[in-house]
């Protein structure tokens, strides 16, 4: 994470300025998310003993519902970078912004209830909730930001095409990690154990393709564009 | 601008992330307080017009980039 924000970070010049913006949010979000990794392990430490690690909401234990913390954070800032990077007309980013952060904002805090609850069909209910603003998000990309994708430069529209499905793809790990504790029913100790550290790898997993993948992906695009508007390709 | 504000936000989201973690530990609160409220004056400096043209002046950027780089050390040294 903190190898991809230096990265953006650094290779600012190697954009124009009017895109820069994007790539800042880039090495913001996964600068951020490389900060609560490091506290993560901080308390993954704290919270192990003889191999095992005690979970829950009480002092001391792992409470991996502070993902909610750097997702409510870092989510809308990946969609914002996504309008950045398109240097789409004031008004139409503006719309575009004013959909998609709050329906961020809303499937993250609709997915918290159910990361926290023990009770499977608590966890499935809130899940769906969760859905449902993702979904409305796919569409305002799909269709909305469809529209304004025939006014870019050629090879921009195809490779924002994949980042939408790159969006789909690794946000699709997170309902999948998050849904792993009801896979099994009436799970042995063992198999908690089991469960808790596949759904750690999933988050990570995702969040490292959320965000690094991502952040590399919108460098990418506002490269191409670059170049397009008549910069030097060996900048 | 853009970049002070991005650096405001930036400040709060550490300061927020490092008060979640810490919950319980003793003065966790001032920790993170000490890095979220420079961030929220930060944030709120550059939407004012007063402020606004303090912090264009390339000393005040400096003196703001100096504390900012100190405030993020400290999210990572505070325990």
């Amino acid at each position: 994470m903190i190898a991809c924000t230096v990265f953006t970070l650094v290779s600012q010049s190697r954009v124009a300025p009017k895109y820069r913006n994007a790539l800042v949010m880039s090495s913001m979000v996964t600068f951020i998310a490389g900060y609560h990794y490091f506290r993560i392990f901080n308390s993954f430490n704290e919270s192990s003993m003889k191999g095992a690690v005690e979970i829950g909401t009480q002092q001391g234990a792992f409470n991996e519902a502070y993902r909610y913390v750097d997702w409510i954070l870092t989510v809308p800032l990946l969609l914002v970078e996504v309008i950045a990077v398109l240097a789409l007309a004031k008004e139409a980013s503006k719309s575009l912004i004013t959909r998609l952060v709050p329906a961020s904002a809303a499937m993250i805090i609709l997915g918290y209830p159910g990361e926290i609850s023990s009770n499977n069909g608590t966890k499935v209910l809130w899940g769906i909730l969760s859905t449902i603003p993702f979904l409305y998000i796919l569409y305002v990309l799909f269709v909305e930001l469809g529209k304004s994708l025939e006014r870019q430069p050629a090879g921009v529209a195809a490779t924002v095409g994949r980042l939408r499905l790159l969006l789909i793809a690794t946000w699709g790990v997170y309902p999948i990690s998050y849904l792993i504790p009801v896979l099994v029913k009436n799970p042995s100790m063992a198999q908690v154990a089991s469960l808790f550290t596949d759904r750690q790898i999933g988050y990570t997993i995702a969040d490292v393709l959320a965000k690094c993948v991502f952040g590399l992906t919108i460098y990418k695009i506002a490269r191409m564009k670059s170049i397009a508007e008549g910069m030097k390709e060996d900048h | 601008m853009t970049n002070l504000r991005y650096g405001g936000y930036l400040l709060i989201a550490l300061g927020l992330i490092n008060l979640r973690y810490q919950t319980g530990h003793h003065n966790v609160l001032i920790h993170s307080l000490t890095i979220v409220i420079p961030g929220l004056i930060l944030l709120a400096a550059t939407f004012i017009k007063a402020t606004q043209k303090y912090l264009a002046n390339r000393t005040s950027q400096i003196v703001v980039g100096i504390i900012a780089a100190l405030l993020v050390a400290y999210s990572f040294t505070n325990k």
